[in-house]
């Protein structure tokens, strides 16, 4: 009986795949049953296959579904039987490191330094070009500004520093910019007898301070009044390390007299935790590395390039 | 032209869950599904014998049911099919579905019928 319904849906030989194929045989199978039993009932064997076509519904219908179920099931075994190769390759790749332990021991040890050596370097480039510094106002509309001039050789160069007087006059006659502000960091020698230290130390103008949004963790930041001719008022701020590391985090530094290079400044504030200024310095063991111990106001003296 | 007189159409959406609970025992190949369900329903039920393998394509495409080839008492292949764990969890929530859904219907329709509304309903 199976070569009537073999007939019956003779398809597109092209079309055919083989899951397809498996659910045609599944119909094939299922027709020829139903017919069987309906015999088995007392049908005579010509309507008992009719009447097992008939209960099955529309043939066409029946096969084109059959065609379609195969392609999403076909694409749903695809992945199936992709996961399960992946599943066994991972199983071989486990059996075989366990065979060269020494081997892979140095593999890992290779990926575990290159991992690390990106994961650093990842760090400090997102440090130092992909992330504004920290409590920085408005990054959008901050920049560093410098200087270009022909050299009497007829070069182009670009000054790394500006005098203050230049600093003045973009400040007072330029209308470009809402605010501008003189940052210069360097070493200064900190303390007094034994206990004198190199320490990196930022002179600021008062307008500096406005650019972010620090609050101080104590005391205050210094302002117009502090930042004068012809030398800057004799008060310091603190980074936050450095009031942790050198003061032990003592309230009471706050008014401490401190000698800074060849002045004697006041402590009046302690900066916040994560404060770096502009400055955007390479981290370390991801930490950033805070540049400035201190913070006094520019004079011209100082900020003298 | 075998069905008992005055057999119910499955409800709609219902017949998934009779295949899943067909394979809640065994795996079956399709002829087995639909004479189960007919033996069982003693034919009270009229089930399309397309509309069974409809719902088990259905199933199989969410990923209810599993079909691997294997052979029949008479060394026939055929397709066997048998409930994954999520079909075994969906069947599961369905028949609870079911039994808050006809315990509802059930409560509203043996309600004692007012006497009001009959006299109205005889007018």
């Amino acid at each position: 009986m199976g070569h009537r319904f073999r007939r019956l849906m003779a398809l597109d030989i092209a079309r055919r795949d083989l899951m397809a194929r498996e659910l045609e045989d599944e119909m094939r199978f299922h027709l020829e049953q139903r017919a069987e039993k309906l015999r088995r009932d007392g049908w005579p064997p010509d309507a008992a296959i009719a009447e097992a076509v008939r209960r099955y519904g529309k043939i066409d219908v029946a096969v084109d579904r059959i065609h379609e179920h195969s392609r999403a099931t076909e694409v749903r075994m695809r992945f199936v039987q992709m996961l399960e190769v992946i599943q066994q390759d991972v199983r071989y790749l486990i059996r075989q490191l366990r065979r060269t332990p020494v081997f892979t021991a140095g593999v890992m040890l290779t990926f575990a330094i290159a991992i690390g050596a990106n994961t650093t370097m990842f760090e400090i480039i997102d440090r130092l070009l992909l992330r504004p510094p920290a409590f920085l106002r408005a990054p959008g509309t901050v920049g560093r500004l410098y200087f270009s001039q022909r050299a009497a050789s007829g070069e182009m160069w670009t000054a790394r520093d500006v005098s203050y007087q230049r600093f003045e006059e973009v400040r007072d006659d330029s209308s470009a910019f809402t605010s501008v502000a003189a940052v210069f960091t360097t070493e200064l020698t900190v303390g007094r007898g034994d206990a004198v230290e190199k320490r990196p130390v930022t002179m600021a103008s008062a307008s500096f301070w406005p650019l972010f949004t620090a609050k101080p963790v104590l005391g205050r930041f210094f302002d117009a009044t502090d930042d004068h001719k012809p030398i800057g008022g004799a008060v310091a701020v603190l980074s936050y390390d450095y009031w942790r590391s050198r003061f032990g985090a003592d309230p009471g530094v706050i008014g401490l007299r401190l000698h800074v290079g060849s002045r004697e400044y006041e402590v009046i504030g302690i900066a916040p935790d994560g404060f770096t200024g502009f400055d955007l310095e390479p981290v370390s063991m991801s930490r950033p590395e805070i540049r400035f111990d201190a913070i006094v106001p520019a004079g011209p003296t100082l900020l003298a390039s | 032209m075998t069905d008992a007189v005055g057999s119910l159409g499955v409800v709609k959406g219902t017949l998934d869950v009779l295949v899943l609970k067909t394979l809640a025992w065994d795996s079956m190949h399709g002829f087995e599904i639909v004479t189960w369900l007919e033996e069982r329903s003693t034919r009270g039920l009229d089930v399309d014998d397309a509309a069974t393998y409809q719902a088990l394509r259905r199933l199989e495409t969410r990923g209810f049911v599993r079909a691997q080839l294997g052979l029949t008492e008479n060394n026939r292949r055929a397709r066997y099919y048998h409930l994954t764990p999520a079909g075994r969890e969906h069947l599961r929530s369905e028949i609870a579905r079911w039994n808050r859904y006809t315990a509802l219907v059930d409560g509203i329709l043996s309600l004692p019928v007012p006497r009001k509304a009959r006299a109205w309903a005889h007018r």
